[in-house]
This record gives C-alpha cells, sequence and structure tokens, in this order.
C-alpha cells in the first residue's frame, strides 16, 4: 500500500520535529575518560553552560568559554574537548587564578571557575571587553583609515 | 607651516595604520640596555619608564648597539633606521612606530625530557600595532592601536585591551595618554590609559611575576595618572589607578596604586623597589568580592661585565577578599642575558610562584633563548620553556618569533 502525501508530511515534520538541538550530552563523560576521574568527581554540563540542560550559545563560563573562544572548543565534537584539555594542561592555564590549575582542580573535583569564596558564573554578570557594546565589521577601522589618509594626500596635492 | 609639516607624515601614516589594521605585543623595553650604561628608560623611549615608541636617539642606538654589526661598525645608520625604513623622514613634533610579531608555538605534555604527548601546535599572531606621539612644546599626546585577529593566543593575551567586543578579530588600544614633561626633562604627568609602573618592563610578557602582579604589558595598561621623575642616579614612577574602562561593567573594574622606585650604583647595578594595591567590587578572574590585590617587592639589574646582565624580581603577593582568608604567597624569577657578540643573546631564566591558597604546589618554569637582532627593524627568537609544578606532569613549549618593527 502505497503512503498518503498527508502521512508522508506528518512523517517528515516528525522527523523535523525529533532533530536535537546540538549538544554534548557525553562531554562530562569524556572528561571523566580522559583525566581518569572518579564517578564522584564527573562534572555537571554547568562546568561550561549556564544549566546542566546544556545547549548552543550557552556557554559561559571562564573554562568553557576559554575553550570555546580561544582553542576551538567545539560542541558534539568530543575530538577537540580532549584536545582542549591537553593543551589546558600544557599551559598550566588556571581560569579562577587561584593556583590551582584547571586539568588539577577537576582531577580533585573542584571548580575550575571560581576561586575559593568566589561567585558562581551564572550568577552574576560576566565580564565584558572592548568599549563598544557589539563587535566592529572586521576592516571597518582600515577602511576608515585609509580613506582618511588619501583625503589628506589629495589636499596636499592641491 | 606646522599644519603642513605634518599633513602628509600624518595622511602616510594613516595609511599605514589602515594597512596594518587591514592585515590582521606590547612595548617592548629592553631593561638588559644597562649593560651599556643606559639605566633609565626616557632617553630612548617615549614612555619614561621604558618601552613604547623609540625617539630619534633611541632608533640611533637600536642600530648601532643593538643589531649585529656586518662589516665595519657604522656609528651613523642612516635612514633605514628610521619609520618605515626612512621613507618618513624625521619631524621633530611627530614621532611613530609599528610592530608586527609573529610567531610559531608547539605545546607537549605528559613528563619527559621533552614532553611525551603533543598538545597543541599553531601559528601565532603576536602583535599588530601603530603608535604615534605629537609633542608640542612641553605637551604630549600619543596613542597606540592595533589589531588582534581571532587566533586564539591572540584573542587570550589582549583582551583587556579589546575596543570592540564579540568574537572574531579585535581592534586593540593598549595605550594613549596626554602628557606634560617640565623645563628640565625630570618630571613627566601622564593621563590616560598607561603601562603600570611596577617591577621590571620585561619583553617576556607572560612571566609568573608579569601575569600574577597583572602587570603584563600585553593588556594590563589601566586607566589613570602617573607621575614619573628622573635623575642620573634615580628614577621612579608613581600611577593613581581609575580602573579598565575598557572592561565592564564597573564591578570589576581595579582602582588603587602601583609605583616604583629605582637606584643605579656606579651605572652598572640598579636596585629597584615596587608596590601595588587594588581594589575591586569582584574580581575579574576570581570572581571574589571586595577583592584587595597586593604586591610589593625588589627587583635588580646588574650587569658586573658587559656581556652579561643578569634581572631579578621578587614580589610578595598579598590576596584578600571577603569572608576569605588572607593569603600571603609571593613570585619572582632570575634572568641571566649573556651576549657574545653585538645583537645575540643566549638567556637562561627561571622563576617560582605560589600565591598561598591551600593546598596549592609551587609553580617553577625554566626557560632557554636564542634571540638574534639580525638587522635594525627585524629580530628572531626561540625559546624552550619547561613548567612544572608538583603533583602535574611537567610540560614543553617550544616558541619561535618573528619581529618587526618599523
Amino acid at each position: 500500500m502505497r503512503p498518503s502525501l498527508p502521512a508522508c508530511l506528518l512523517a517528515l515534520g516528525g522527523l523535523l520535529a525529533a532533530a536535537p538541538a546540538a549538544a554534548s550530552p557525553n562531554y562530562p563523560n569524556v572528561i571523566a575518560s580522559e583525566l581518569g576521574l572518579s564517578d564522584d568527581k564527573i562534572p555537571e554540563c554547568t562546568l561550561c553552560h549556564a544549566t546542566d540542560a546544556g545547549g548552543d550559545g550557552t556557554v559561559i563560563t571562564p573554562f568553557g568559554k576559554f575553550g570555546l573562544d580561544k582553542r576551538n572548543l567545539a560542541g558534539s565534537d568530543t575530538d577537540s574537548l580532549k584536545i582542549y584539555l591537553k593543551a589546558s594542561e600544557a599551559e598550566k592555564i588556571d581560569s579562577d587564578g587561584d593556583g590551582v590549575i584547571d586539568v588539577q582542580e577537576l582531577k580533585d573535583g573542584t571548580d575550575p571557575n571560581t576561586a575559593p569564596g568566589g561567585v558562581s558564573p551564572g550568577s552574576i554578570e560576566a565580564p565584558e571587553y572592548g568599549c563598544a557594546a557589539s563587535t566592529a565589521p572586521r576592516g571597518q577601522g582600515a577602511a576608515a583609515g585609509l580613506l582618511v589618509g588619501l583625503v589628506l594626500l589629495a589636499r596636499r596635492r592641491r | 607651516m606646522l599644519r603642513r609639516s605634518l599633513s602628509a607624515p600624518l595622511a602616510l601614516f594613516l595609511l599605514t595604520l589602515g594597512a596594518l589594521l587591514s592585515f590582521a605585543r606590547p612595548a617592548s623595553a629592553y631593561p638588559w640596555m644597562i649593560r651599556h650604561e643606559y639605566t633609565t628608560c626616557g632617553l630612548c623611549h617615549t614612555d619614561p619608564s621604558g618601552g613604547g615608541i623609540l625617539t630619534a636617539y633611541g632608533r640611533a642606538q637600536s642600530a648601532v648597539l643593538l643589531s649585529t654589526q656586518f662589516g665595519e661598525p657604522d656609528e651613523n645608520p642612516g635612514k633605514f633606521k628610521d619609520f618605515l625604513f626612512g621613507v618618513i623622514p624625521d619631524n621633530e613634533h611627530l614621532l611613530m612606530q609599528g610592530w608586527v610579531r609573529e610567531g610559531y608555538i608547539a605545546n607537549r605534555t605528559g613528563g619527559g625530557a621533552f614532553g611525551k604527548t603533543a598538545a597543541d601546535e599553531r601559528f601565532l599572531d603576536m602583535r599588530a600595532d601603530l603608535a604615534a606621539q605629537l609633542k608640542f612644546s612641553r605637551f604630549r599626546v600619543s596613542g597606540m592601536v592595533g589589531y588582534a585577529s581571532s587566533d586564539p593566543s591572540a584573542a587570550f593575551y589582549s583582551q583587556q585591551a579589546w575596543v570592540n567586543g564579540g568574537t572574531g578579530g579585535h581592534v586593540v588600544a593598549r595605550e594613549y595618554w596626554a602628557g606634560y614633561d617640565n623645563e628640565e626633562d625630570t618630571l613627566t604627568i601622564r593621563a590616560g590609559r598607561l603601562n603600570q609602573p611596577f617591577g621590571i618592563r620585561n619583553v617576556e610578557h607572560t612571566l609568573l611575576a608579569r601575569s600574577l602582579t597583572r602587570t603584563d604589558s600585553n593588556q594590563n595598561q589601566q586607566h589613570g595618572v602617573a607621575v614619573s621623575y628622573v635623575s642620573e642616579t634615580n628614577r621612579a614612577e608613581v600611577m593613581a589607578i581609575a580602573g579598565n574602562f575598557q572592561l565592564r561593567p564597573d564591578t570589576y573594574r581595579e582602582r588603587g596604586y602601583a609605583g616604583f622606585f629605582e637606584h643605579t650604583f656606579d651605572g652598572k647595578y640598579a636596585v629597584g623597589l615596587n608596590s601595588k594595591l587594588t581594589y575591586a567590587d569582584t574580581d575579574s578572574q576570581r570572581l571574589t568580592p571586595h577583592t584587595l590585590l597586593q604586591a610589593h617587592g625588589v627587583s635588580g639589574r646588574l650587569t658586573p661585565v658587559k656581556k652579561l646582565v643578569i634581572l631579578a624580581e621578587a614580589d610578595a603577593l598579598i590576596l584578600g577578599s571577603k569572608d576569605v582568608k588572607t593569603q600571603l604567597g609571593g613570585v619572582g624569577y632570575v634572568q641571566a642575558d649573556v651576549e657574545p657578540i653585538q645583537g645575540v643573546h643566549v638567556l637562561g631564566t627561571f622563576e617560582a610562584a605560589n600565591q598561598g591558597a591551600d593546598d596549592e604546589k609551587t609553580r617553577y618554569r625554566a626557560w632557554g633563548s636564542l634571540w638574534w637582532f639580525v638587522v635594525p627593524h627585524v629580530d628572531l627568537r626561540g625559546d624552550i620553556i619547561r613548567s612544572m609544578q608538583s603533583g602535574t606532569d611537567a610540560s614543553m613549549t617550544y616558541l619561535a618569533q618573528l619581529h618587526i618593527y618599523l
């Protein structure tokens, strides 16, 4: 019996609805495996994310943001996580500056994002760097500099 | 008359700025110039405590004393040493300089003599900056602007100086200030975004003494007002720190003071005292509330024979925050610089740091470096760095750099 068009559309809609948002639910276990952590030291998703639900665009912690922004860490890419852990250990990265490097804090079961006595990253407005509130397009400053330079040169020739 | 004489250099400066920003480290200060009896910095640099734009005299000495001399020594280096290799003629009112630094880094971890496991390996966009100083009578205005690409290290070591936030590349403004010199050129007062006057202003900005005292000249400049003093045997600078206004929100800004005093004996031995105290409602790194950071210490620059310079610094670190026990720690290093032939430096550096936290293990790093000032404007450098901390495997960093200054 040939499937009807409405049935196909329903099935397609079901597939689309079921497509998961990008998520890396196994990352805590990958960290545990790479660092040889016991079960009681497996980190929560809040090691990097705002909540344990995780999800794209929710990385807020210094440990997570450093990996994402500066060490090519990506969601759903466990190889990138393994590389990040190795790089972090090699460079002795200490995100919260408490004297214990991030990888060691994970092994000890402590939080690499907050020094003793510090507040949780999710409970406070994160530091932002830059004078402006938004990212300027690349090359914008260069174009402005070139334009002004050309104008000045043209005026001098007159 | 003044406007006409400045418009062409200014135009070319802006064009060069545009070119540099289209593509794509901090002030280079060489404290080991004490071997040539240059115990103070203002003769060669626009920053009275070192680094930043070279003066005309500084460029000349850079060509005569810094670079390897191929053939007969040339006491009159000519225009090649000037901005853009002499394309821009000297101007008594305008100084300009540019810097490009590229590198390649390989990190290995897992212990062993050379590191057992490759951790990461990549090219580094370390620095692309352009700076200018305008001087009229006793008044000066100076500014530096650059570009930090989306390269991971470029972002990490520059974010405190970003102009635009977000991801991707960033325009960087490390220093900008207005200043006044007294008639005797012994006192300078400056206001703006300034290098903090503390410790030895090393090129090796990743030294633990720089990062733990937050005086890394790559990005730890602060807004404030500074007064510097220089005489034949003494130099000093004190800065009132108003905070880093390229960091938001205000709760994270550190406010306080930083300063140093250095005295020179016989033109070959300099001993300094350094002090810094800042308070922030919330510490931007540790996220601790009501945080007071202090660093107080001593430093030394010694050149018992011309081919050898020893730099050393030792600082006590005191960290206090609300509801947390005050930590007392320390950081320090010793560096020996041997220059067997002009322009070639062989360096050995040893560092140690412990911030005094409970269960914190002391960190050690040992560097072996080779640095060659090939010709004016160009130097090459290689470093091998071993990082050690009890309880973790030792790691190795292999770093190569090419530095061009314009």
